[in-house]
């Protein structure tokens, strides 16, 4: 009986952890330039952070 | 001659043309000076590899500016130990460009961080007030001809980020926990057809009450926000509903708790979250358009150059006096209003007055700020600065009208005012017949289960896919639209008025017809050689294309008003108007005189090439109507809209333009503040009216008018007035947004019908107290999913 609350305990666990996620991605500015990404992983250099 | 033509510059990859070329030590050509100049820069740097690795750059020119810092200096602002710079970049062509402004800008001292939005072109820099200053990082980013700008609009990029964050915040915690949600809501529908046991069902619907107290109150806040906000000032709308349906269904799925009832939670989260995402969509493709627009901006003049007797001094335009005299170089716009004390030029004034053709300044004439100074160098007393300028009094005049605006009332607010009306009377109703025959619980649980499946989800949905579609499609054809209620007041205009110079015309003279008197070949070589000392608007319309370059040129000179006037090959050669063929021919044949009479009539001009005291030849000059001109008139005729052309010209130039457009109605030698008096005569006679222009002076009709579109290089003031601004100087551009628009308003009355017809089949269940939650869940999510497909279908608008 127990079993049916412990998957939806661990379901939401599961989910949370994929929003905590989103929200960290949304506030570290993942989300602002969507572009960027796929021609900034070629450059090499990176100088100055 | 011949090999100049294959040769490209090495940096811009442009055609290289004699005039400007330079070479450097290793041969390599250029184009100009600039590009020179930036090839050096990224050889001394180690960033040569920009040029094996541009792909998409197209070649041109880039543009050399230099760039004010005074703008610029009001935006720093302080971020942790150093100083935050935030502005557009222009220029860009590709995404290497990004790379290697990226790269040049974090080489300078004192810059910590450069990071540059791919998609958007928003910069972001960190530096060290200490070790660089504003005017370094701008000229960095000038001297590799890329165009540093200022945000246009009064948000700063990172209000605007912080506001789109906040929104995804808000959609993704409603999305997650709404997820949640569903799954239990499944296991309660299902139970309901196989008899769930008490125990589970009980505890599902309190874990289900739990997870949607965080969409109700956190997500759901900006719309109980709206609510409060609405109903202090009376007025009812779209939040209103959606407030009223998901609180009441949060609300009565708590008594339901209790009464072992079923509950609604997956539908009070699932109107919340919906709807977020359209108000997403709404924000991203708002910010979308105000960047587009501030893009286009021009940089203003911030400083000018003061005479004083300790010689001439750069100054700020605010501290400017009355009574001081300033210097202004030919290609610069005139930084104030004054009288010309030295020198003699000629003007373009078209941004202020509509009108195409230069006007000549000698001492004594009033020269006004935002014109352009395009022949001479001339010495101005100034007679207003800054506030007291008629530039100003005409951005006055704009804000005033900007103020006075009513907002407009959305068609989605609308019906839903009548909607919760509507809706209340309904449950009102219910609960009396409920009550009537006896049983006050009853009574109570259908007039909320009333309120709960009246507030359609879908509702939330149809107007901001719509107009979003709506606006990428017009986007995609260079339309930026500035919001969405603009759409639907695009689609229900009557009468559309159409500034002449600039939107009709090309606001530039081209050449028609030529005649020769002489040596044809020879002619030409001539006025093209001497085309080429000139920026002047009618020495550009003759730039033939022939090519001049073993012409040589001896001593040459500007004869504002009339000409100019150079030794060509030995030869005395004039080129310019009538006045200039009086002084220089001592007998006019009497024909030119009346083909100059005629031609002026009709708002041509004649411009004479004189070699050795002879006529030569002869050009007849037009600001021609654009190609699409006729197209567009007739069009807009098709659409039931009437046109009606304004104008600062003079009547004869009107009438031909009207006449060749096919236009019935139009005004002419209208001054800019009777533009707008015409459109509120319009408004007054029950039309609801379209402006479209690009000058100064068509700014305060553009705010006037119900919709205002700025075409083309527009000025700053125009864009900022217009509603739409369509980039490129394509006419049927206008009829495409118009058509376009009534689609997106029939699309969003279709949707609105999906949306209610919802209601339709569930409030008579409601009320007769037979609806289930399950019911009401696959309604709402067959009318969203009708109301998104619909919308879609906007994306295929590909013009007519």
């Amino acid at each position: 009986m127990w079993t049916v609350f412990l998957l939806i305990f661990v379901v939401f666990i599961l989910g949370m952890a994929g929003y905590l996620v989103y929200i960290w991605a949304i506030k570290s500015g993942q989300y602002d330039d969507p572009e960027g990404p796929k021609y900034r992983m070629l450059d090499d250099e990176d100088e100055k952070g | 001659m011949e090999k100049n033509l294959k040769n490209r510059c090495r940096h811009c990859l442009a055609e290289i043309r004699d005039e400007t070329a330079v070479a450097d030590e290793e041969g390599n050509l250029f184009c100009c000076q600039g590009c020179l100049g930036v090839y050096r820069i990224l050889n001394s740097e180690g960033l040569e590899e920009f040029y094996r690795r541009r792909e998409g750059w197209e070649p041109g020119t880039p543009e050399f500016v230099s760039v004010e810092s005074g703008r610029f200096e009001r935006l720093v602002r302080r971020e942790g130990l150093h100083s935050l710079l935030e502005l557009t970049i222009t220029g860009i062509r590709c995404a290497s460009c990004i790379w290697l402004i990226e790269r040049h800008l974090a080489r300078a001292e004192g810059v910590i961080d450069v990071r540059v939005n791919y998609a958007t072109y928003a910069t972001r820099v960190v530096f060290d007030q200490e070790r660089v200053t504003v005017g370094d990082i701008l000229r960095r980013i000038s001297e590799l001809g890329y165009v540093p700008r200022p945000e246009l609009t009064g948000k700063s990029s990172g209000i605007i980020r912080e506001e789109a964050r906040d929104l995804l915040i808000r959609f993704g915690t409603g999305a997650f926990f709404s997820m949640q949600i569903m799954l239990l809501s499944v296991a309660l529908y299902a139970g309901y057809f196989q008899d769930i046991t008490p125990f589970y069902k009980r505890a599902f619907q309190l874990i289900s009450w739990a997870l949607a107290t965080p969409v109700v109150l956190y997500a759901g806040y900006p719309f109980i926000k709206g609510t409060v906000a609405g109903l202090k000032r009376g007025f009812l709308n779209m939040d209103t509903l959606i407030t009223l349906g998901a609180t009441s269904a949060y609300l009565f799925s708590i008594l339901m708790i209790f009464r072992g009832g079923e509950v609604y939670f997956d539908s009070a989260a699932m109107i919340i979250t919906i709807i977020l995402l359209g108000r997403y969509m709404e924000t991203i493709s708002r910010t979308k358009a105000s960047r587009v627009v501030s893009m286009l901006a021009e940089l203003a003049p911030e400083s000018v150059r003061v005479i004083t007797p300790g010689g001439i001094k750069k100054i700020s335009v605010d501290s400017v006096r009355k009574g001081d005299s300033v210097e202004i170089l030919p290609g610069e716009r005139i930084p104030v209003d004054g009288a010309v004390v030295e020198g003699e030029t000629e003007v373009d004034e078209s941004m202020l007055t509509g009108e195409a053709m230069p006007v000549r300044k000698a001492r004594g004439d009033e020269v006004y700020a935002a014109t352009i100074n395009l022949t001479n160098p001339i010495r101005v007393e100034v007679r207003a600065a800054g506030d007291e300028t008629v530039l100003n009094s005409i951005i006055r005049t704009v804000q005033e009208a900007q103020a006075r605006r009513a907002p407009v009332q959305r068609l989605a607010d609308r019906v839903s005012q009548y909607f919760v009306f509507f809706v209340t009377a309904i449950a009102l109703a219910t609960f009396i017949y409920w009550y009537r025959s006896g049983s006050v619980e009853a009574a109570l649980v259908n007039t909320v289960s009333v309120l709960v499946v009246a507030c359609p989800c879908a509702l939330g949905l149809a107007t901001p896919l719509a107009i979003l579609t709506g606006s990428q499609a017009a986007s995609r054809r260079g339309i930026v639209v500035k919001g969405g209620d603009i759409i639907e007041r695009l689609s229900g205009a009557t009468s559309i008025l159409l500034d002449k110079t600039g939107t009709l015309t090309r606001g530039q003279f081209s050449l028609i017809e030529t005649i020769f008197f002489g040596d044809r070949e020879k002619a030409l070589l001539i006025v093209s050689a001497m085309e080429s000392l000139s920026s002047h608007p009618v020495a550009r319309a003759l730039s033939s294309g022939s090519n001049a370059h073993d012409m040589q040129i001896r001593e040459h000179r500007t004869l504002p008003g009339r000409g100019i006037y150079a030794v060509v090959n030995g030869r005395v050669c004039y080129l310019g108007n009538l006045e200039m063929l009086k002084e220089t021919v001592e007998e006019i044949p009497e024909g030119i005189i009346t083909l100059h009479n005629e031609m002026t009539e009709k708002g041509r001009c004649l411009i004479f090439l004189v070699v050795d005291g002879k006529i030569d030849a002869l050009f007849i000059l037009s600001d021609e109507l654009r190609e699409q001109a006729d197209g567009l008139i007739e069009g807009l005729k098709g659409m039931g809209l009437e046109p009606v052309i304004v104008s600062g010209d003079t009547e004869g130039v009107v009438r031909e333009v009207a006449r060749r457009s096919g236009v019935d109605r139009w005004y002419s030698s209208v001054q800019p503040a009777e533009k707008a008096e015409i459109v509120r005569e319009l408004k007054k006679m029950g039309h609801s009216v379209i402006m479209v222009g690009d000058g100064i002076n068509d700014a305060p009709a553009l705010i006037e008018a119900d919709v205002g579109i700025s075409l083309g290089r527009a000025t700053d003031i125009a864009l900022e007035s217009a509603d739409v601004v369509i980039i490129r100087p394509e006419l049927l551009l206008i009829r495409d947004i118009l058509v376009l628009s009534r689609k997106v308003m029939r699309t969003i009355k279709q949707n609105l019908f999906w949306a209610f017809s919802y209601n339709i089949i569930t409030i008579p269940l409601a009320v007769a107290g037979r609806i289930h939650p399950i019911v009401s869940a696959i309604f709402m999510v067959t009318s969203s999913l009708v109301v998104v497909g619909n919308s879609l279908r906007l994306l295929k608008f590909r013009g007519i």
